[in-house]
């Protein structure tokens, strides 16, 4: 195909070979735009719902019916992420990443997700609330959505030099395993009363010469894929119930945090990971079923 | 309603002192900041992004004494790391701000600069600006428990009547430079100026022949002996194999197991205190801890990352020994038997007069001027009575 065109197909797409299906699709958009930029792009706002099953997720409430008995309450005080390499997907399952606006929840690509408000009884963290993720992305008939939970490693591991917001809100650094994290939840349950779920990566090895990390052992990011969506009208649920389906929330393994830090050795992590398609200990990957089309 | 922290009258005149050397240098970070290395020892490595500075260290200090710099407004850096003990606290744990303990000691900060890695056992943790978010933010345990109150830290270092003009001679290149990444900078620039060369083992191997009594001279030569093995893991420079400088180009990291635990028989330690094995889950790393320098041991009671060795004669006693036992509780084991404990700690015999010996070579490795140094010193406390 001519040169150009084939410049424009991978300029918003990811690594994949170009298609006839997909050169369909971006054949009327090479046409109508100039040479290089100028194709129609849409605006997108993915808004995210956090639940607890069937209810609607609030700070500081408690939430009954919950764990692996079915019968155990949980109280969530603070709830937030990050997500990364967010990605729209066409009918024809290509995709075509969404280009994330600079603001102070949004950076290079990362997106921080907030659902608790501290002004609100029985809530920590910060006031602000973070439910959408902006962008654009070129015009399109897009039914899905993809994207990372979790920081890039490259930004995981920066360390001076990165102090944009959302890069920057110290509640979110997890010194001690060297990154942040990529999942924060605090609470208490009837049997825990400081509760806390933080996901991040671990075995982490830091080269001195560098500087840096240079890699880590679980990396603990992970994919969500959503098809079926209509953009316009759907949200995203992100369901804490779903994530402590398995977990007996009201006890932990003694010597090691209330809850799960994602420690590699923690065997109460194993159940949050599986809810989640991460691998942990002798437990392999498997679908994730917290994300889900709202 | 806290009190607030007394108003540092005496550091004005640092200050202004600081600012006239700073505007005599030219200003402008055009200059290099050389540090005055203690003679044999390597150019300490610095991030490209972090250059030394007269006034990015000076501030580092303040932020290092400043108790603003915990949420409740009792704790600093320096109440965990005191300059007459070497930079630590006398405890085999620390307690944060808000009376939660760390599993491990307070490490000592002298030549913190040249550490491979920091902490006691964390192989992710390579610069001093990385390890310095761990007791401002860290909640695991709460220690100076600053986590989400940037905006608090920021406000209170702005209202502070020295800071802003501090910030601005430490980072004149930035417009706004009263930030979190800025306060880490700063500490961390505090701390590659805490160099400690100057013991009566330094002026020994500088030429002094006086500078060591006998006995110590023969407990040097034990310490460097295939016999006691200590300088294999405590050698060097800095009395540590685990070390890093410009000049090197191989990771230096360095984590053992001496042998202090064994609760299960094949090597286990307590589940508090797995030491490396808590971050890799590799079984070899169980009980693997960094060795950390030795200088200024004498003033950095209790040893071993949990503090459970109380004095130098009962570390001499664990390593002649060649591992310790423990009778009875919950960590009973006897470290001498365990499979995973460092190939080097196997043991020796001492007469009276060797074990004399090392302990006045250890003692001899404490660098007074260091924990005395006023530019090391805490610009907050209050001036001596005239």
């Amino acid at each position: 195909m001519p040169r150009w065109v084939w410049r424009r197909y991978v300029v918003g797409m990811k690594t994949r070979p170009p298609r006839l299906i997909g050169l369909s699709l971006l054949a009327p958009l090479a046409l109508v735009g100039a040479c290089g930029d100028a194709a129609p792009r849409q605006d997108v706002s993915l808004t995210f719902r956090a639940t607890m099953g069937s209810e609607t997720f609030a700070c500081g409430q408690p939430f009954t019916g919950l764990g692996v008995t079915g019968d155990q309450t949980l109280t969530v005080r603070d709830a937030r992420l990050y997500v990364h390499d967010v990605r729209l997907v066409t009918a024809a399952g290509d995709e075509v990443a969404l280009e994330l606006g600079e603001n102070a929840f949004q950076h290079q690509g990362i997106a921080y997700l907030d659902f608790a408000d501290s002004n609100d009884t029985g809530c920590e963290g910060n006031p602000e609330t973070r439910l959408v993720i902006e962008g654009s992305a070129p015009e399109g008939d897009y039914v899905g959505v993809r994207f990372t939970v979790g920081m890039p490693f490259e930004q995981n591991h920066q360390e001076a030099s990165v102090a944009a917001s959302p890069l920057n809100i110290t509640d979110m650094f997890w010194a001690w395993q060297s990154g942040y994290k990529f999942i924060k939840l605090d609470g208490a349950s009837t049997g825990v009363p400081t509760w806390r779920f933080h996901l991040g990566s671990t075995g982490c090895v830091g080269d001195p010469m560098a500087g840096g990390v240079t890699s880590c052992t679980a990396p603990n990011r992970f994919d969500v894929e959503l098809m079926g969506m209509d953009l316009a009208a759907d949200s995203i649920r992100f369901d804490i119930a779903e994530l402590v389906s398995d977990v007996d929330l009201d006890t932990f393994t003694p010597e090691t945090p209330p809850g799960c830090m994602s420690g590699a050795m923690d065997p109460d992590c194993t159940e949050y990971f599986e809810a989640l398609g991460l691998p942990h200990a002798s437990s392999p990957a498997g679908v994730q079923r917290v994300f889900t089309v709202d | 309603m806290q009190p607030t922290p007394p108003h540092p009258r005496a550091p004005w005149l640092t200050l202004a002192l600081t600012l006239a050397l700073v505007a005599l240098q030219g200003g402008c970070g055009s200059d290099s900041y050389e540090l005055d290395l203690p003679r044999g020892f390597p150019e300490p490595r610095v991030p490209a992004d972090n250059p030394l500075s007269e006034a990015k260290i000076e501030l580092g200090r303040f932020l290092f004494y400043d108790v603003r710099l915990s949420a409740n407004q009792t704790q600093s850096c320096g109440s965990c790391h005191r300059q007459e003990l070497a930079f630590t606290d006398g405890l085999p744990h620390a307690v944060g701000s808000t009376g939660e303990h760390t599993a491990r000691g307070s490490m000592a900060l002298g030549n913190a600069g040249y550490a491979a890695t920091l902490n006691w056992a964390n192989q992710a943790v390579v610069t001093l600006e990385m390890q310095a978010r761990i007791p401002l933010f860290g909640v695991e345990p709460v220690e100076l428990g600053l986590g989400g109150m940037e905006q608090v830290l920021e406000q209170r270092l702005r209202a502070d009547p020295s800071y802003p003009a501090m910030f601005a001679a430490a980072f004149p290149s930035e417009e706004d430079p009263i930030t979190v990444q800025n306060v880490l900078r700063a500490l961390a620039s505090f701390e590659r100026a805490l160099l400690t060369g100057d013991s009566p083992y330094d002026r020994y191997q500088a030429g002094d022949t006086t500078a060591l009594s006998d006995s110590a001279r023969r407990g040097m030569e034990l310490f460097f002996s295939e016999k006691v093995e200590c300088f294999h893991c405590h050698g060097g420079f800095n009395l540590s194999g685990s070390v890093d400088h410009e000049g090197n180009f191989f990771d230096q990291s360095l984590f053992a197991n001496n042998g202090l635990y064994n609760v299960d028989g094949i090597g286990g330690y307590p589940a508090a205190n797995t030491g490396l094995f808590e971050m890799t889950g590799d079984r070899l790393d169980m009980g693997r801890f960094k060795p950390p320098t030795l200088r200024n041991i004498a003033l950095t009671a209790p040893y071993m990352h949990d503090g459970s060795l109380a004095t130098l004669e009962a570390v001499i006693d664990h390593y002649a020994r060649g591992g310790t036992l423990t009778p009875e509780g919950p960590n009973a084991g006897d470290g001498r038997l365990s499979p995973l404990k460092n190939g080097f700690i196997s043991g020796f015999v001492l007469s009276e007069q060797e074990r004399a010996d090392l302990l006045a070579f250890l003692n001899a490795l404490t660098d007074e001027t260091f924990v005395t140094d006023p530019r090391f010193s805490d610009p907050f406390s209050a001036p001596p009575a005239p």
